[in-house]
């Protein structure tokens, strides 16, 4: 056969298999994204958001700044600490845009009362590959698996890269995998529709959070049959952007322990082990508030996250006020490291902000001096607007809630850096 | 040459409201078009012909085709529609460019590959079926677990790289050229068995 036959023979292939290839294609760098997207996340923990030089407002009857001389930090190492994070957002904002049709999901908490706020250490363990080991792991939970999901896994494809082992494979039509890094194990898995145990694996996200807990009860039990965990707390957050209109984008339900470390209170993904299911839709139907496409992922630590973050020291909290004070002048940590995001970013006058949280900000890039790594921040939100599906657009920002020395040395040669160029 | 695709930095419109566009003779449907696919269809451009002039013509081409063809057509799935367009466009090119030099493409590696039973550069015979041929592949690739669909189509329907392909399904480069070979040798014997001459 000649060449230009085989390729006019392919011309005529059936539509559905082109059709069938070009939707696999989509699926498959969909989840590696979101495969690289979760290792990001967990690599950095929680936050990512890094140092800014942003100028939020500029008033002439700014209240004045707080001086610290003797704070454990300079603005410049509370920005240098953040810094490293920035990759991970790129955007150049001063402040960072969050969306949500109503503040509720904003998942704003109390400010504590306690004049003493904890900083974090990040202590950089790690334990070496073991391909045995992982295996074991996925071969302990595989017949389960099988049994919920109704068919029998493939043969296990092993991938040793530098830094992690990569392990897939099939149950029937499902697609599975699976890491192990030095520090977890990712177990990954990302469907449009999942049967465990005959039921459909999804959400209504017209339920409310206490609804959905409930409603999940059957999912969960089946997942730590399978994980063999038993995770006695469960969190809720639901995602939404600017341009999806038939709700929340997606909607994550993390089962963990909270008492397992005293940083998984903070409002993202949990540092010790989780299972989370993330439901989402690739529909769009006003009609329908169910999400049945789905990613389950088992995140399994390798190394004891109470000895990976251990507690640093007690710090002095900085009163609201003064984060106000600061707030009010400018002296902000926003969201990039871009160093020019004053000149890309419209001003917002923050002075009447909606509403103020603490949340912290870590840094675990491979650090090995002596310094804290978490550090907390009160973070406050701006009501700036509607987006073009109707849900209402909030600023934040985030200003140190310790106290922190050169505040105005340190903006005062951002600003004259940012004026010269 | 040709359109003059205007880049925007807003999301592309959803398929089903390009197609409408059109159905409805709507210029901006190939504005659309570009925004959302262009940079996916210049890559199965190149993995045939390998020239970024050439690509950015069969791309044109391929707009062009896809205004002509839409309506009648009305495609479940417009990328893989675009798909199928572009790569019969490309492939147009690359044999006719191929008679005078060897294009150092994907798609002359994947052909390679193909040379126990794929062999010549000549002109396609006069009884030659290609609609024949179409079927039996379909059925062959049918007959193929999902994974191995995925593999064959990744590199002799759009000829991506051997590495593209290992990093899509989280398998080693060394598992694609063993399911490759695997899928080849079943090929062969099915071509056999429907009276190709190898």
């Amino acid at each position: 056969m000649k060449k230009n036959e085989w390729s006019e023979g392919l011309n005529h292939l059936d539509s559905e298999l082109v059709e069938k290839y070009v939707e696999q294609k989509d699926r498959l760098r969909q989840k590696n994204k979101k495969l690289k997207r979760i290792r990001l996340r967990l690599g950095a923990i929680a936050a990512c958001f890094a140092l800014i030089i942003g100028t939020v407002i500029f008033k002439n009857d700014s209240p004045p700044v707080p001086n610290w001389e003797n704070a454990l930090y300079s603005a410049e190492e509370i920005s240098n600490l953040c810094a490293s994070l920035g990759t991970l957002d790129a955007s150049t904002n001063a402040y960072t845009k969050v969306y949500a049709p109503k503040s509720e999901y904003l998942y704003i908490g109390d400010i504590p009362n306690d004049e003493y706020i904890d900083l974090y250490k990040y202590n950089d363990l790690k334990t070496e590959l073991n391909k045995d080991e992982f295996q074991s792991l996925i071969e302990a939970f595989l017949p389960k698996l099988e049994n919920s999901l109704g068919a029998s896994a493939s043969e296990l494809n092993i991938r040793e890269n530098k830094t992690d082992i990569d392990i897939s494979f099939d149950i029937g039509h499902y697609y599975l995998s699976a890491s192990q890094s030095e520090t977890s194990y990712i177990f990954f898995m990302d469907e449009k529709k999942v049967i465990l145990n005959g039921e459909t694996i999804q959400i209504d996200q017209s339920l409310t959070d206490e609804e959905i807990k409930a409603y999940i009860q059957s999912t969960k039990n089946v997942l730590f049959d399978i994980f063999g965990v038993d995770f006695p707390d469960i969190k809720i957050s639901r995602h939404f952007d600017s341009d999806y209109e038939y709700g929340a984008r997606s909607i994550y339900v993390y089962f963990y322990d909270n008492n397992a470390h005293p940083l998984n209170n903070s409002r993202y993904i949990p540092l010790t082990d989780f299972i989370c299911i993330e439901y989402y839709t690739s529909q769009e139907d006003e009609n329908n508030s169910i999400l049945d496409d789905t990613t389950i992922y088992y995140v399994k630590r390798r190394v004891e996250m109470t000895d990976m973050y251990t507690h640093y020291t007690k710090t002095k909290r900085i009163s609201l006020q003064d984060a106000e004070a600061l707030l009010y002048n400018g002296y902000v940590f926003g969201g990039h490291i871009c160093k020019l995001c004053q000149k890309s970013q419209k001003k917002i006058a923050f002075d009447d902000y909606d509403f103020v949280d603490i949340e912290y900000v870590f840094n675990n890039s491979n650090k090995t001096d002596d310094t804290a790594s978490g550090i907390p921040f009160y973070t406050f939100y701006k009501n700036i607007g509607k987006a073009e599906n109707g849900n209402t657009i909030y600023a934040k920002t985030y200003v140190a809630a310790i106290e922190v020395s050169g505040y105005k040395e340190y903006f005062n040669s951002q600003w004259d850096y940012h004026k010269n160029k | 040459m040709g359109l003059q695709i205007k880049q925007t930095e807003r999301a592309p419109l959803e398929d089903e409201k390009i197609v409408e566009l059109y159905w409805k003779r709507d210029e901006k449907a190939i504005e659309e078009t570009a925004l959302k696919y262009n940079k996916y269809l210049f890559s199965v451009a190149y993995n045939v012909i390998c020239d970024r002039l050439d690509c950015e013509e069969c791309l044109n081409d391929t707009y062009l085709g896809a205004w002509n063809a839409m309506p009648p057509s009305r495609p479940n799935v417009l990328k893989a529609f675009l798909t199928t367009i572009t790569r019969r466009i490309a492939l147009k090119r690359y044999h006719s460019k191929s008679r005078q030099k060897m294009i150092p493409s994907e798609m002359t590696a994947s052909l390679s590959e193909l040379e126990d039973f794929v062999v010549g550069d000549g002109d396609v015979s006069e009884d030659f079926d290609a609609y024949r041929l179409g079927h039996i592949i379909s059925d062959f690739v049918n007959s193929l677990c999902t994974r191995k669909q995925f593999i064959f189509m990744s590199r002799y329907y759009v000829a991506d790289p051997i590495d593209t392909i290992a990093n899509d399904i989280g398998l080693s480069r060394s598992m694609v050229n063993k399911e490759l070979a695997a899928i080849r040798n079943a090929l062969k014997e099915k071509l056999e068995s429907e009276g190709y001459s190898i």
